[in-house]
Order: structure tokens, then sequence, then C-alpha cells
């Protein structure tokens, strides 16, 4: 074999070994709509905790189960289980407020359709607001939920978002199905009523 | 020779600016016409005449001009009820200010659509925009007077309301933390031009 020949024989075996390489990449690289650089930087917390949002401060101060929740006089029964996430949002400098929130439980994700709700208006900076956001879900999600929270109602690239363990269990699921109707709260502003 | 083999690094600079200039036009194009950053400055007390420019729905760029003066700005006891004056008593930790404005404006002028915010002292700026504050209901914020409009954008005339006068105050309402020292009023319609009217303090 002469000195042409090989080196003919080496091109080729390197395309071979560069296309083998990318036939294994294919697949695990990003796709044209995927923009990993733009995904929202979670601050992951739990009940109780102040999180910062940059033009935010919020936290979950309080979550209830119920089988039957009240709002404006009308009873909505489930046939899984209302939760109810009470939060505070501190707005930063300007009047801001979370207009994004849905529950997560795994690869399950329940936004703000259907009978769910997020009652949370726009305070002033420095100023604390009450806010309210209950969702229904099927009683088998209740162990693992989290709570997302956010600022703009649909475009979370390159935001903040609150990723907070609401810690409930099993016997919150339970006891949610045989709890009485549960009045939504009222949503206060300054200090909680 | 070092520097020979170094000298690729008299590239980098120039990627640098070129970097930069290409970010540049997303700053342009995406957040600057959407900032407030023409400004017209003014004091409480003195009148500032101001040009402000807005773009119709065909894209024509138009103008109006008009004198706005800051009269004052103060803690807010009552506000205009359905049913007659209202005891404005906000919860702890919030505080609401009335800020009163007079405008001198050609009655063919259209201002619906109007902004107002309260900077204070740390730079914070809360938007006037009525809502609920403890038991009161307080006015959304317009730069017309109650019962009187000029016409909309559209050139069109709401019976309803008796035409504006060519002087009229208005008072439109913010709400802040307690702690808020009112150092500035800020009024636009749309980016990019607004007014900055500093409070005396």
């Amino acid at each position: 074999m002469n000195g042409r020949r090989r080196h003919q024989l080496g091109v080729g075996l390197v395309g071979l070994v560069l296309l083998g390489l990318a036939t294994l990449l294919d697949g695990r690289l990003p796709d044209e709509d995927a923009d990993p650089g733009a995904d929202a930087f979670l601050r992951t917390a739990a009940v109780g905790d102040r999180v910062d949002l940059r033009t935010m401060d919020v936290r979950v101060d309080a979550v209830r189960t119920t089988s039957a929740l009240v709002r404006f006089g009308v009873e909505m029964r489930s046939p899984g289980v209302w939760v109810v996430v009470e939060y505070t949002v501190v707005a930063t400098d300007e009047n801001t407020s979370v207009a994004y929130a849905e529950l997560r439980a795994g690869d399950r994700v329940w936004s703000l359709d259907g009978r769910s709700s997020n009652d949370c208006s726009a305070g002033p900076p420095g100023v604390q607001v009450g806010c309210v956001a209950y969702f229904e879900v099927p009683r088998d999600a209740v162990p693992d939920l989290r709570v997302w929270l956010a600022r703009d109602v649909v475009e979370l690239r390159y935001d903040a978002v609150a990723d907070i363990d609401l810690g409930l269990t099993a016997a919150d699921a339970e006891r949610g199905g045989n709890a009485p109707p549960l009045e939504v709260p009222d949503t206060w502003l300054g200090e909680r009523p | 020779m070092t520097w020979r083999r170094w000298r690729w690094l008299v590239v980098l600079p120039v990627a640098v600016v070129l970097v930069l200039l290409a970010s540049a036009g997303r700053l342009q194009l995406f957040w600057l016409p959407g900032e407030l950053r023409d400004e017209t400055a003014g004091r409480e007390g003195d009148p500032v005449r101001v040009v402000d420019r807005w773009e119709d729905e065909s894209g024509d760029e138009q103008e109006r001009e008009l004198t706005v003066t800051l009269v004052d700005v103060r803690p807010a006891t009552w506000v205009q009820g359905y049913s007659g004056p209202e005891a404005v008593d906000p919860p702890r930790g919030v505080a609401v200010w009335q800020i009163s404005l007079d405008f001198e404006v050609d009655p063919d002028v259209p201002l619906g659509g109007c902004q107002v915010s309260l900077v204070d002292g740390d730079g914070r700026e809360a938007k006037a925009m009525g809502g609920l504050v403890g038991e009161v209901l307080l006015p959304p914020t317009m730069c017309e007077p109650e019962n009187r409009r000029g016409p909309g954008y559209d050139g069109s005339r709401d019976e309803d309301y008796l035409p504006r006068l060519p002087r009229y105050r208005v008072a439109v309402f913010a709400v802040t933390a307690a702690d808020a020292d009112p150092a500035g009023v800020r009024l636009w319609w749309e980016p990019t031009d607004y007014v900055e009217i500093d409070v005396r303090r």
C-alpha cells in the first residue's frame, strides 16, 4: 500500500468516526426550538421561606387542602382535591405581582386553567400583598406537590421563578377529601387581617 | 519571538467590540423603545411645558403640547365615593398620597390613557392606579376632569361627558409603603417621552 492510498484510507476512517460521533450526538443536542441559555432561574424553597425573585420577594404562608371550595358564595366540589396556596408578595422597586402560578408533581403540571385560579394584585414597592392561588389536582399528586410562582403570566425565560415544596403528605390528600367546604381566603394589602 | 506567538491576542478586543455592537442591535430594537428615557424635567409649583409624541394606528408620529403643574403631593384624607366623600384609612404599613396636577391644554387634544407614578427618595416607583385600599376604593388615574372629556385618539367624542375646559385640576392617588418619602412625580402616555417633576421637600 503506497503512501497516497494510506492517506486516503486515513481520511475515510476519520470521516467515518466523525459521522459515528455525529449520530451519537444527534438527539442529545438541543433542537431548533430549544434555548437552554434562556431557562428560568429556579429558586427552590419551602413553605415559610422568603424567596428573592429580583423584582419581588415571595413567601408561601399557608397551604390547605379540601374537596369543596367556596368562591363568591358558590360551592365548587372536586372529585380530586383543591389545594389552596396563600402567599405574600413584596415588590422591590416598582409595582409587581405574581401572574404565573402552577403546581408540579414530577413531570405533571397543573396550570391556571379550568377552575384553578390565582388572585394577586400588583402592589407598590415595600408593601406586603397577600395573594391566593387554588388548583384542582388528583389525590395521588398531593404528596409531591411544588408550586412555581413568577412575575410574568407566560414569559419565564431569563426570569427568576420560585419553586416551593408545599410539604404535603398523603394524609393531607385524605384530610382534604373529608374536609368541610373552605372559603377562598381574601387577598389583602399592608398587613394580614 | 514571544510577541509573535501571542499576536493573535490583538484580535480579541476587536472581537469584543463586534460582539457588543451585535448586542446593541437588540438593545435598540427590543429594550429602548419601551423605556421612559426622553425626560422633560420640572419642579413642584412651576409650570412645565411638555411636547409629547406618540405613534397613531397608521404608524404616523403625532404630538401634543400641554403645560402641567404639580400643585402638591399630600397624604390623602378622603376620596369622592359613589355616595359622597369617604375617609381614607390605609392599613398599617401603607400610605396613600393625593397628587394634584394642573393642566393647561387645548380642549381638542386627546389625553386618554395617561399614567402617573410617585417616586420616593430611595428610587422606588409606585404607580397611581386606583383600587381598593382598606375599605376605600381609590379612583382610577385620569388626566381629565371627572365629568369632562376631550376627544378620543380616533377623534370621536363621548356625548355622556361635557367638553373639556382649557384649564383644570385633577387629583390622582398613589399607594406607597408607609416609610416612602415622595421625591418626584412621573407623568407619561407612551414611552419614550415622560415628565419628571421634583417634589419640594
